[in-house]
Formats: C-alpha cells, structure tokens, sequence
C-alpha cells in the first residue's frame, strides 16, 4: 500500500494537476470489501473530456510504468451535477474525519433521489459531498459520498436516518458501502 | 444500524515446526488465499534443518445490516481476542476405527485424569503487536508449551502452534501406530473468540472461530483427493441444506479433481505415469467413451464402506479399515481386501453429471488463484490443504469434525457445544507413530499429500522412498524435521531441504 500512495501521490496526481483543472480526490480505505485499496474521484465535464484525459494519463510513460507493477484497479462512472459536488478545498479542507461511499438500490426513484431524499438526510445530519448515479446500468442505483466527523457521528446519522418514517417510505437498499479515510496528499475533501 | 462480526478462517490451521523463534522472520502464514502455495522465501527450514512454524491468521470481517462492509482492524476498533489451545489426547479413548462406540480409555491406569491433560487455559490478547503464550499446560507433571498467540500491526489475531515435542516422562515404549499409554505431543487445538468494538459502538462477541495446531505440511503442492474443505462441506449440503451447483462448472468443480489425482503421480510410485489418461480428458469436452472410462474407476459413495469393489479409485484406504482388516476387535484378521475410500457425494455427483456430459465447458486454461483475500476464501485455503478423509485416524482432526461435532454455519463449528482439545484428541498420540506407519499399504495408499509414499529427489527421475531412513516409530519422533518438503521446480515436483 505505501508503493500505491507512492504511485498516486508522487507521479499520478502531479500528472493529472497538469492535465486536468477539475476536481481531484484521493481517499484511503479502512473498511471495504476488499483492501488494501485506494479510492481516487475525479470529475469531468464531459465523457469526451474523461476520454481525453484518461488517453493521455494513459500513454505517459511514468504511468506505464508504475502501473506495469500494480496488482489491479477497476473504474466507474458516476453522473453528477455540478451543484451536487460539495469538495472543500484550501483552508476549508476536512482534514480528519471519514468518508463513506454509500451506494442505494432504489427502483421507485428512477433517474434521481427525490426531493425527500435530501429531505432525510438532512433530519439525520447528512451531508453528502458527492450524489451520482451510475452509468450505464438498467437498474437505478445512487452513490453518495458523505463525510463524518467519526465513526461514532457516522453510526448515529445513519441510526436516526433508519428511524425516520419518511426514509423507510423512500423504498431504498443499501447494495454496498465503503469507509474511508482522506489520504494525505488529497487536493480536495 | 446493528453491525454483526464473524471470525476468518472459520478453521485455521497453525502447523508445528521445531524451530523456536517467534518473531514474523521465524514462520510463515499458511495460505490465505484458494489454490495458493506459500513457499517462505528461504524454505521451510532454517540454516540447521529446523521447520519452521506455519501461523494461522485470523481477521475479523463486519456486516451492518446484513451488509457485508469488509475486514475491521485496530484502525476502526479495538479488538480483544481469546484463544485456548489443549491437547487431550492422553486422557481421551483409544481408538479403535469409527463407526463404532469409542474404544477404553487411553492410560486407563492413570485415575488423576487431569494430569493427562495439556490445558494451560485461554490467553488474552487486546489491541495490535499483543503476545502471550501457552506455557503453563503440563503433561505429569511435565511442562509442554503449546504455543503462542500475537496481533500484528492491524490487530490481526497470529496463532503459532507446538514445537514437535513428543515425549513420555516415564520412558514408556511406542507400541502402536495410534495409542501409546504414557506418551504426549505438542499438538493442540481450540476455540478463537474475539470481542470487537467498533468507534461509536458497544462492544459487540464475533462469531467464533476454531484452530488446529497439527504436524507440517511436507507437501504443500500436492492437495489431498478428499480435502477436509470437501469433507465439511459435505456436511454444509447434509445437515445445513448448503446449496451446490445442480450442474458443474468444468473449471472449478471436475478439474481440480483431475489434477489432484494427476498430482499424485508426485508423491506415490504406486499411481506414476497410470493416471496419465486424465490428461487426455482436459480440455474439455472429451468424448463420452473417455469421460466414462474415468468415471467408473470412481467408489460410489452409496456402496457398503466396507465392501471391495472393482471400482479402485480413489486409491486410498477407507476409514472403515479396522472392519474390512479385522482388527482392532473388529473380528479376525482379514488381509487380502481392498476397500478404498470414496469421494464425497457432492464430489462424486460432479463426476457422475460430467461423465454424463451435463456440465459447463467453461475451461480456458488452468485456474489461477485469485488476488484478493475474501472471508470465505481464508476459510477454504485453510482446509484444502488439510485431509477430508479417510479419518483412520486421519491427518489434522478426526471423523468426529465431520460426523459428530454440531455446526452453527457452513464450516463455522458451534463452539459453545466443544472444548478445546476436541477436534484432535482422537488422533493418534504421539502423531509422529500413525505419521510412520501410514504409507502405501498393498493396494492401496493411506494420505499420500500429507505423508508421500515416494518422491523424486531433486536432479533424479527415479523414485525413492520419501520417509527413506526413518525405521522405527522412534525415529519418526526423533528426525521427523529432517523429512523433506516437496516444491514445484518446473513441470515437476521434487523433494528439497531434506537433513536426514
């Protein structure tokens, strides 16, 4: 894992920064299911933007070579907002805490969280910095990125979000959860 | 938000070794991860010919809400775990074959029972780069260390097991393959517990976990036939309605079969180049005259255990060997069979579909392991290097892990039901003697992956015996750390790091 945080922080980020102007952050999973793992989010403007500048991080020899001796990586497309991306950055950077990628499984929401969505989270203190949903499949399914100030705030948000009535009426299944802490080198949070 | 945790490996196996070291250059971790072999980077022996000790890890994974949320360290938790490990061999029954009551007492003569029994009691360890030992556990009168537990920088639970120390405080002769009066090992077994609490949460008991400390693994390329992975999970379709496949996966279900029993030509003289006609039925599909031919050299699990038959394979000893040899008042004595041990039923189905054709050819070269550690995986890694049988007495645990012992999950034993000491106390005492005695025995082999018959030594293409030296039960106590360990060198298999 420190050869990853190497590889991202040392010759992957500075060549982005170069690269690419939009939003960059870089997140150090402590529970997932699978680790040792990275969680790097980058947003676009465009998928013809994401393409651009994936060919050219991909054709850097630096890259090459360092990814030449990574184990695995994997990808996905998220569709956000402009307005839904809340990063802090500079002196506002959360700099402790965790972040937790939280993906729902919610049929009756069909192509974005209903207004009461944001309405729950609210009521519980949840604040997500990230909401999106993912690309290309044919069942909905929405990814919120949220940061905490522990994992004791993160149990009893989510403990008041499940006893909330309104939530329980939303119809949605948690398919899968991540936690995460802010790797060092992280130019956003 | 309720959080559950589980304990994995589910059985974790932390194997003996003579070389006394404890810190992590002094052993290896056992395979964590299906189908690997862990080769330590400078052999399994240190510079004076000592085997090092092979540790079981043991990680806890969490679920909030039934959703499975990955492995807790120290990093999210603080985690205590609770290991006892025993060894109560000596003050168990003999063993006389399953399949029927057990025999009279072991040391029936000795009336203070307790004094029989390695019990240094259950050991605590909270937090990361923890250690305590099993030092305390005494075998009349005489100290016999089991072992030691540690956590690593993660708060990972490390088991090491016994030192290969088998004795007898009162010089009392080896007598017999499986039950010699006086007599002690340094193997052991118990129950791993942990309690986790989660930051923001109240401290939360994990589903609990087993270990077995038994002897080395010499061969690890080589795994058994009947792995103790097939075995309980046998006992998961049995008695816990575990679901498999109606109909199997050419890759992951027919082959490994195949290339165990193509393996084995590595570790018996007895087997050599006849299972070469396996080769000829991958890939698939082969043709149905193949696939039969194959097949109907397979036991039916349904046939009395006790029978001959003209079905030889798997060419290894049933556990009904005192019925069909008449001993072990078991009748007369009754040489001249041959009743081998069957593959389970899920194994045995699998062929059956496949010699039928009703399989999936999903064949695209040799599987290779996987990447990543999963919970279910370190389960299984653990026990497919482990024997699933026969159980005469069998190798790491008996046939009460398989026939007896209740189960809460598929492969999770109910511990609340079991003591420590439990899965090996119907194992041969001292190991070391059921080790010698159990090579080939015309016609048929007993645990050829765990005790090879014959190997090749290295820059050599004949066989020799791999236990070549060894004449006597005692000996086996005295040398078996000079046995060497088999590792692949190319397309072969050979035997490196022998010191006999």
């Amino acid at each position: 894992m420190p050869h990853l945080h190497s590889y991202l922080g040392g010759t992957f980020l500075p060549y982005l920064t170069q690269i690419h102007r939009g939003p960059k952050m870089f997140l150090d999973a402590i529970v997932a299911p699978h680790t040792p793992q990275a969680l790097v989010l980058t947003a676009f403007s465009s998928f013809a933007e994401m393409i651009e500048i994936r060919g050219k991080i991909a054709a850097h020899p630096d890259i090459q070579r360092a990814r030449a001796d990574r184990e695995c990586g994997e990808a996905q497309i998220l569709i956000t907002s402009a307005d839904s991306l809340q990063f802090h950055a500079g002196p506002t950077r959360r700099r402790d805490g965790i972040f937790e990628l939280r993906a729902y499984h919610a049929p009756a929401w069909r192509d974005r969280p209903p207004a009461a969505v944001n309405a729950a989270f609210r009521r519980a203190g949840i604040r997500p910095i990230l909401t999106a949903s993912a690309a290309g499949e044919h069942v909905p399914r929405f990814t919120f990125l949220v940061a905490f100030e522990s994992l004791a705030v993160r149990q009893e948000a989510w403990g008041s979000l499940e006893a909330d009535s309104e939530w329980s009426e939303l119809e949605a299944k948690v398919s899968g959860a991540s936690i995460y802490k802010l790797a060092p080198y992280s130019p956003l949070s | 938000m309720a959080w559950t945790f589980k304990i994995f490996p589910a059985i974790g196996i932390a194997r003996i070794g003579n070389h006394l070291g404890s810190a992590p250059q002094d052993y290896y971790v056992g395979p964590e991860i299906p189908g690997t072999v862990i080769v330590p980077p400078d052999g399994y022996k240190d510079s004076s010919g000592r085997v090092l000790r092979q540790a079981a890890r043991f990680r806890i994974y969490g679920w909030e809400k039934g959703v499975f949320m990955g492995e807790i360290t120290s990093s999210v938790a603080d985690i205590t775990w609770t290991v006892e490990l025993a060894n109560t061999k000596a003050a168990f029954n003999q063993f006389t074959g399953i399949g029927e009551p057990t025999g009279p007492l072991r040391n029936a003569s000795v009336t203070d029972r307790s004094s029989l029994m390695i019990t240094p009691g259950p050991r605590t360890i909270a937090g990361p780069n923890g250690a305590a030992v099993f030092d305390t556990g005494l075998f009349m009168g005489t100290s016999v260390p089991l072992g030691e537990i540690q956590t690593d920088s993660s708060g990972r639970l490390v088991v090491l097991g016994g030192f290969g120390n088998s004795g007898s405080p009162s010089n009392a002769p080896l007598t017999s393959f499986d039950n010699n009066d006086g007599w002690h090992d340094d193997v052991s077994d118990g129950p791993v517990t942990a309690t986790v609490t989660l930051q923001g949460n109240n401290p939360i008991q994990a589903s609990g976990a087993w270990v077995i400390c038994p002897l080395p693994r010499f061969a690890p390329p080589i795994f058994h036939i009947i792995s103790l992975y097939d075995a309980l999970l046998q006992v998961a379709v049995d008695r816990l309605g575990y679901p498999v496949p109606s109909t199997p996966s050419f890759t992951n279900d027919v082959y490994p079969i195949l290339q165990r029993a193509i393996q084995y030509q590595w570790v018996t003289s007895k087997i050599g180049n006849k299972h070469a006609p396996l080769q000829a039925v991958i890939p698939p599909p082969a043709t149905t005259d193949q696939r039969n031919m194959v097949f109907q050299q397979l036991r039916d699990p349904a046939t009395t255990p006790t029978v001959d038959t003209p079905h030889l394979m798997p060419a290894i000893w049933t556990d009904y060997f005192a019925q069909v040899f008449g001993i072990r008042g078991h009748g007369s004595p009754n040489t001249g069979h041959w009743a081998n041990h069957p593959l389970t039923r899920t194994q045995y189905n699998v062929m059956k579909n496949w010699a039928a054709g009703n399989f999936i050819n999903d064949w695209v070269g040799p599987p290779a392991p996987g990447t990543n550690i999963t919970p279910d995986g370190l389960t299984r890694a653990a026990l497919e290097n482990c024997s699933g049988g026969p159980f005469f007495p069998g190798i790491e645990s008996s046939f009460f892990t398989r026939d007896v012992y209740p189960y809460v999950e598929p492969f999770r034993l109910d511990g609340t039901q079991l003591e420590a000491g439990d899965l090996t106390k119907q194992q041969a005492v001292p190991w070391q003697t059921d080790f010698f005695d159990c090579v080939f025995q015309s016609p048929l082999s007993w645990w050829p992956a765990a005790h090879p018959d014959d190997v090749f030594a290295a820059n050599s293409n004949n066989y020799v015996t791999w236990d070549r030296g060894l004449n006597s039960f005692s000996d086996m106590v005295n040398f078996w750390s000079g046995l060497g360990f088999l590792v692949q060198s190319g397309d072969s298999i050979i035997e490196t790091e022998r010191n006999l």
